[in-house]
């Protein structure tokens, strides 16, 4: 298995629509300049609930990591094994996966930037690789 | 003026765990509530409310049909599956203090091993956060737990091997209670070490739960009526719930300042040590909620026992053993007795204050028990009879 499609909710559409335009879209406070990535209504610093969506520059490093080995059925986990949680430099987070580099040599703090990966037809995700190496 | 109602759980009751029943999840509630009732020595049509948290396939309109009960005022099901566990004895307790039901049973049941397994991937949902996850593959709870685990291992210098000592720990408790799956198979840090690695860097076999077939049941009443019967109750002296926005859900608080931090249980820890007047000094004896080995680790500096990055030395120097400064888990816990989700952690706590345990903590008067942390969580602290 190596694709599981996203499925869009109307709070996570601009994201999606963000992956297949190639960009990586974040919201951000207008009230008090606080980022965020799990889209949210109002803002968890100040509660405004106005926001500017930006588009981040996708570079960023390992903020912390997972490499699945069991259950070996899971969706992805051969092609994909190597779960991040990605620390974006403009200050907010998100999960995706880390390619073109061994398991082993994950660590925290690497350097990584996103790219831009169409699974389906209709479909693209965000992957990163290690700045060394894109 | 009226006298305070004094909520008690006045008996336990649990059904063999195994890993294939072959029974219905519903013959497992009746089981245990039945057994429950009994020990508090009540017939079980005096069951005037029921209470189950999420997840539990066994809702309180059915379990009451299969019990033979005619009339309940009270019944309710409490969130956040792992984090419900003690919110249901909570939920019980406020039953019973306001006078809505004077016997309320907490109870779940489950073939959670030959049924629905907790440890395989959900159904497909559409939360705004969760299918931001999915498409990557982050689909079980061991997932999600390394992403804490691995962060907080770095963070404080630590490996996989300091997990060992939990794991070592538990099933040394285990090993001496004829209940436990595990009865009589200890393990050493060396087979911890061998375990096959489930997440890597931070999950090994030996640091994961046992998913479990198994019912468990706990009777809340009032403490006068508890004085009337054939029982020795135990004072359910402080309860505690909480959550934390800004999260995507179950063991998914990714966007915290310190992923690892467990803000939740330490908001369960404010409120139950302000609630009782207790310190985490005054406990002799903590059940902590181990769906994995490490957050063994974070409760214990969640709770306050330890500083932040010090739980692994404490567990290692043998403070949680019988004879150390806090027994923890001294039922095998989840890794090694059975996973209920924390209802058998609840029941392992009274054995404790009433001198029924398997491997018996020497006069404990006060136990802390704790829910699911890594979501939204509860907590009890239960005093023994004076
Ligand atoms: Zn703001």
């Amino acid at each position: 298995m190596s694709a599981v499609a996203p499925v869009e909710t109307p709070e996570t559409a601009y994201i999606w629509a963000g992956y297949r335009a190639g960009q990586l879209r974040l919201q951000l406070c207008d009230g008090c300049g606080h980022p965020r990535f799990l889209p949210a209504y109002r803002c968890s610093a100040c509660g405004s609930p106005d926001y500017t969506t930006i588009s981040s520059a996708g570079a960023g490093h390992v903020y912390s990591f997972a490499v699945t080995r069991r259950p070996e059925e899971l969706p992805l986990i051969h092609d994909f094994p190597v779960i991040v949680l990605v620390e974006l430099d403009e200050g907010v987070r998100l999960i995706s996966n880390l390619v073109d580099v061994a398991p082993a040599d994950v660590q925290i703090g690497l350097r990584v930037q996103a790219y831009f990966d169409p699974v389906t037809a209709e479909a693209t995700v965000v992957r990163f690789r290690p700045v060394s190496a894109s | 003026m009226t006298a305070e109602i004094t909520p008690v759980i006045a008996g336990i009751g649990a059904t063999e765990f195994s890993t294939s029943s072959g029974r219905s999840n519903m013959s497992l509630a009746v089981e245990a509530i039945s057994r429950a009732m009994a020990d508090a020595g009540l017939d079980s049509r005096q069951i005037g409310g029921l209470v189950t948290f999420s997840v539990d396939p066994n809702d309180p309109v059915s379990t009451a049909t299969a019990l033979g009960l005619s009339e309940l005022t009270y019944f309710s099901i409490t969130p956040y599956g792992g984090g419900g566990g003690c919110a249901s004895v909570q939920d019980a307790a406020m039953a019973v203090r306001a006078g809505l039901a004077d016997v309320v049973v907490a109870y779940r049941a489950a073939n959670l091993r030959s049924g629905t397994r907790y440890g395989r991937p959900g159904p497909l949902t559409t939360s705004p956060a969760e299918n931001l996850y999915l498409p990557y593959g982050l689909v079980t709870p061991a997932q999600r737990a390394t992403l804490l685990t691995t962060r907080y291992l770095s963070d404080f210098g630590l490996t996989n091997q300091d997990l060992a000592p939990v794991a070592v720990t538990q099933r040394q408790y285990a090993a001496t209670n004829p209940k436990a799956r595990f009865f009589k198979r200890p393990i050493t840090v060396e087979d911890h070490q061998n375990s096959p690695w489930i997440v890597e860097p931070a999950l090994r076999l030996f640091d994961c739960c046992l998913e479990t077939d198994g019912g468990v049941a706990v009777v809340v009443t009032r403490a006068d009526l508890a004085a009337t019967l054939d029982c020795t109750p135990v004072e359910i002296l402080a309860t505690a719930r909480a959550m934390i926005g800004g999260t995507g859900g179950i063991l998914k608080n990714f966007y915290r300042p310190r992923i690892y931090e467990l803000p939740e249980t330490r908001a369960v820890a404010r409120q139950l040590f302000d609630a009782s007047g207790l310190r985490p000094s005054d406990i002799d004896v903590a059940q902590f909620y181990d769906h994995f080995s490490p957050f063994v680790l974070l409760q214990l500096e969640a709770f306050g026992f330890c500083e932040d990055g010090t739980s692994a030395t404490f567990v290692a120097d043998g403070q949680t053993r019988i004879d150390g400064r806090l027994p923890v888990n001294t039922h095998g816990g989840h890794l090694s007795e059975g996973y209920l989700h924390g209802m058998n952690a609840i029941t392992e706590a009274v054995r404790q204050l009433t001198g029924n345990a398997a491997n018996q903590v020497d006069s404990a008067r006060h136990a802390l028990v704790s829910s699911g942390p890594g979501l939204a969580t509860s907590g009890l602290i239960l005093r023994a009879a004076a």
